[in-house]
């Protein structure tokens, strides 16, 4: 089992975030992982994104030339990157903000309104992008979704604990959504 | 009906990438204004640093070299002498100016070069995630002295104009700020002097402009120009710190 996932959008969106918890929830199950980041120099904004590939054998280079999953968190990304799914991947499009819908049938797109969900079902608009990486994980299975529950056990601590409830709900709201 | 101002056609508009509050923005249309005002934006060339200005040439519409880390005067060095007849600028950060670069700045004041230096401190290090810079104030807590800087185990802060304002060839430095718009009115002028002074080929212009940064120091944007006000400005006083005697005549 391999999966390449390539996740982008702009500076102060969580994109890097969502890319970890999947690189740490990987490790918890005993898997291989690398996680490789690349943002400019801005401090806000500008744009970021990460390459995460998790597999259950050792992985010979973090720099993929195609993916399986593309996450697109705005739309500039989006016209950026989708050259580099392959045909038959999982595209992940933050309808939110990105308006552009995808022709055709060649990838299995996924319209998450992310921001909604965060805001209505969540409670707290500033979880979309773990509303997001439920969405990923519930239709890509590459994790067990309670794995989540021991990473943000380990990432958020201190202040950040009290933001674990608000996040395990996000994480598994899409989930949850998609059974009522 | 009559335009009394116009953004100038210094700075491009529509890629600015800096953070809410900082003032670049500001810093940045100065000097431009400047150069426009003296009808200079085709015959200028500046050096951009390394830090959150990196991108300075994406904004400022003249030409521009990127220097490697703090070596922003030397390469104005170079391009000053090959090209005796243009207006040539450094703009650089603490970090690049004062740490790194400490070399190339005093030597470029020394062998009195004939271009002006922007100089933009902001307390602290910006693009690479708020570590305390050499200018950062005793007891201010920055990613790298999160206790607060300790002047028993780091000393105090450096301060640059003052520092450059004794070697013999600057020729003009002073400090300015831009936390109020009768201060930002100020730093134009300063800069405007600093122009004068290069195209008189009196010697090294250097002109420190106190400056916020709202994301590393936590602030909001008005908070962060109070704290230019309330704690910058008492330890970098803001003054004319050398000026040549030819514009001594003319009062400010």
């Amino acid at each position: 089992m391999e999966k390449k996932f390539l996740l982008t959008g702009f500076g102060g969106q969580g994109v890097l975030l969502i890319g970890q918890m999947i690189a740490y929830g990987a490790m918890y199950e005993d898997l291989e992982v690398t996680w490789m980041p690349s943002y400019g120099p801005e401090m806000r904004g500008g744009t970021a994104n990460c390459t995460v590939i998790v597999s259950d054998k050792p992985i010979a280079s973090p720099v993929p030339s195609q993916v399986d999953v593309l996450l697109a968190m705005n739309e500039p990304s989006l016209n950026k990157y989708l050259g580099q799914l392959k045909k038959g991947g999982d595209l992940f499009i933050n309808s939110s903000i990105i308006e552009k819908k995808i022709e055709g049938d060649q990838y299995n797109v996924h319209y998450v309104d992310c921001a909604a969900i965060a805001e209505d079902y969540v409670g707290s608009s500033k979880s979309a992008n773990m509303v997001m990486l439920g969405a990923i994980l519930d239709a890509t299975k590459v994790l067990d979704p309670s794995v989540m529950e021991k990473t943000f056990q380990k990432t958020m601590k201190g202040k950040k604990a009290k933001f674990i409830p608000s996040n395990m709900k996000a994480v598994n709201a899409w989930r949850e959504l998609k059974n009522v | 009906m009559k335009s009394i101002f116009e953004y100038t056609r210094g700075m491009n508009r529509e890629i600015n990438t800096y953070c809410p509050g900082c003032t670049h923005g500001i810093a940045h249309r100065l000097v431009m204004e400047a150069l426009e005002e003296n009808g200079d934006l085709g015959n200028a060339i500046g050096v951009s640093p390394v830090g959150c200005s990196i991108l300075a040439h994406h904004v400022m519409n003249v030409d521009m070299l990127e220097a490697a880390h703090g070596r922003a005067p030397a390469v104005a060095t170079g391009i000053r002498r090959v090209h005796p007849d243009k207006v040539v600028f450094t703009y650089q950060g603490d970090g690049d100016l004062a740490s790194i670069g400490t070399g190339e700045i005093v030597h470029a004041a020394h062998r009195g070069e004939k271009f002006s230096t922007f100089f933009i401190n902001n307390a602290i290090y910006g693009m690479t995630g708020g570590q305390m810079a050499p200018t950062s104030l005793v007891g201010q807590k920055t990613t790298t002295s999160v206790n607060g800087r300790d002047e028993r185990l780091v000393g105090k802060p450096i301060r640059m104009a003052e520092l450059i304002a004794t070697i013999e060839g600057a020729a003009y430095v002073e400090r300015v700020a831009l936390d109020t718009p009768a201060n930002v009115r100020k730093a134009k002028r300063a800069i405007q002097t600093a122009l004068e002074v290069q195209k008189a080929g009196l010697g090294f212009s250097f002109v420190e402009i106190l400056s916020t940064c709202p994301t590393n120091w936590g602030l909001s944007p008005v908070d962060s120009l109070k704290f230019i006000k309330e704690q910058m400005i008492p330890y970098y006083p803001l003054k004319v710190f050398k000026r040549p005697l030819e514009l001594m005549k003319e009062s400010k």
